[in-house]
């Protein structure tokens, strides 16, 4: 009953929406602290390689994260 | 005349409740990133106030339902807006006296469906709008928020589980820039836009707007989001004196996953138009970050708090609202009930405020 008075179309779609933007914006940021942790280190071991590859790494988790976050407030502010 | 006066009354009221919302929910927004040292109070504080007052500008899903979809605005009346508020108000300062739980958005929705079955019986409220619209959102919302961030830390352990912990802290700090900032940002859009919603209601019962074309005035959006901003600002520097005994021990990673899943699930839900009580979403996404780490460092006391807050909330505010409203009526319709019980709520609250502040718990510095 109470199914086909709440709009569960909806209701999932804030369910799906908190959690991929929950636990992916969490996860890539992390991916984003792994990287540059390890650059930091590799850096230290005189690996310049592998510094630059984790380095890169960081940047792109931090780009996504940061684009995630911009994506996330225009689609709050879109009317519809 | 008259109507004007009872307008500028209830107008003003409300952004009253709007300002101790942000005055009372600073806590809940600034607390995670103070205590993971992500940023420092006087900062966090400032921050949370601006993006506050930014966030009441993102969307007017909420204020709609809030004023169209939880009682008919077509038998509105300005008298019932202000017993609403009261209610609410009244509800609010009780609880925080006797140190009981409570939601101030249950307080409100309480308040409001309180005072519309007084004024009109059953046919002016929107049962259907509330179950779906109100409880059943405001159930799934905090359950949404604990597995978000639990499985949020999960994923984040799993990733930066072997690495040095000092430059893993030092990254977590600074994400929880961001994510503090768009839980700021998510208070602001969900909890300011129900006070423009309950302004709204009394501008339609005003005839200033019609119930047939819902919109929120400017003017309404402009001043509910400066409540709110003042609110978090002020109430923030009794939150700094205070904070030792109020905030919950966790790791910046910790903190960033319980601060995403509340702003995750706050900006969803108000895109859908659910008024939620956001310190419940923000203290299941608390609980959800700490239980994922290890069950026994959650204060389960809390979760128990929030049963309680809603077993109590909803129904009280809104027999106190229709007490209310029955008390305005006996000096007819004008403004004159208002103005007496504006006053002796005045009186009542300046009261409470000052025994209260007297005794312990607002001047301990642990």
């Amino acid at each position: 009953m109470i199914a086909s008075i709440v709009n569960t179309t909806a209701l999932a779609k804030v369910v799906l929406a908190s959690v991929v933007a929950g636990v992916g914006v969490t996860g890539v940021f992390a991916l984003g602290v792994y990287g540059a942790a390890r650059s930091s280190d590799m850096r230290r071991a005189s690996r310049g390689g592998a510094a630059t590859a984790y380095a890169a790494l960081a940047v792109a988790a931090v780009t996504v994260t940061v684009a995630a976050i911009v994506y996330g407030v225009v689609l709050t502010t879109e009317k519809g | 005349m008259h109507s004007s006066a009872l307008l500028v009354i209830v107008v003003g009221t409300a952004l009253a409740f709007d300002f101790t919302n942000g005055f009372h929910d600073t806590a809940n927004v600034v607390a995670s990133a103070i205590s993971t040292r992500a940023v420092t109070p006087r900062l966090a504080v400032t921050l949370a106030a601006i993006l506050n007052f930014v966030g009441a500008f993102v969307s007017l899903k909420v204020a709609a339902t809030v004023g169209s979809g939880i009682v008919s605005s077509h038998s509105v009346t300005m008298t019932l807006v202000f017993a609403a508020l009261i209610g609410a108000i009244a509800w609010n300062v009780a609880t925080w006296y006797l140190g009981l739980p409570s939601s101030s958005s249950h307080a409100l929705i309480g308040g409001l469906v309180g005072a519309a079955l007084a004024a009109q019986g059953s046919g002016a409220v929107h049962g259907q709008g509330v179950l779906s619209q109100v409880i059943v959102p405001g159930l799934v919302a905090p359950v949404l928020a604990l597995v978000v961030a639990g499985l949020g830390i999960l994923v984040a352990h799993r990733v930066v589980g072997r690495v040095r912990p000092g430059p893993v802290n030092r990254g977590f700090r600074l994400g929880q820039l961001a994510s503090g900032g768009m839980l700021a940002l998510a208070h602001g859009t969900n909890d300011a836009q129900k006070t423009m919603g309950i302004i709204t209601l009394a501008l339609i019962a005003h005839g200033d707007i019609s119930a047939r074309h819902f919109h929120v005035p400017d003017w309404v959006v402009i001043s509910a989001a400066t409540a709110i901003g003042v609110g978090t600002f002020v109430g923030g520097w009794r939150i700094i004196r205070t904070m030792g005994m109020r905030i919950i021990k966790m790791d910046p990673a910790q903190g960033f996953s319980a601060q995403g899943a509340g702003a995750a699930v706050i900006l969803a839900a108000s895109h859908f138009g659910y008024p939620l009580s956001t310190t419940h979403v923000i203290s299941g996404g608390i609980m959800g970050a700490g239980a994922a780490k290890r069950v026994s460092a959650v204060r389960w006391g809390v979760a128990g708090n929030i049963v309680l807050a809603w077993i109590l909330t909803l129904p009280s505010a809104g027999l106190i609202a229709a007490g209310i409203y029955e008390v305005t009526r006996i000096f007819g319709t004008g403004a004159l009930g208002p103005v007496l019980v504006a006053i002796v709520m005045a009186l009542l609250v300046g009261g409470a405020f000052a025994r209260r502040v007297r005794g312990p718990a607002l001047t301990a510095t642990q």
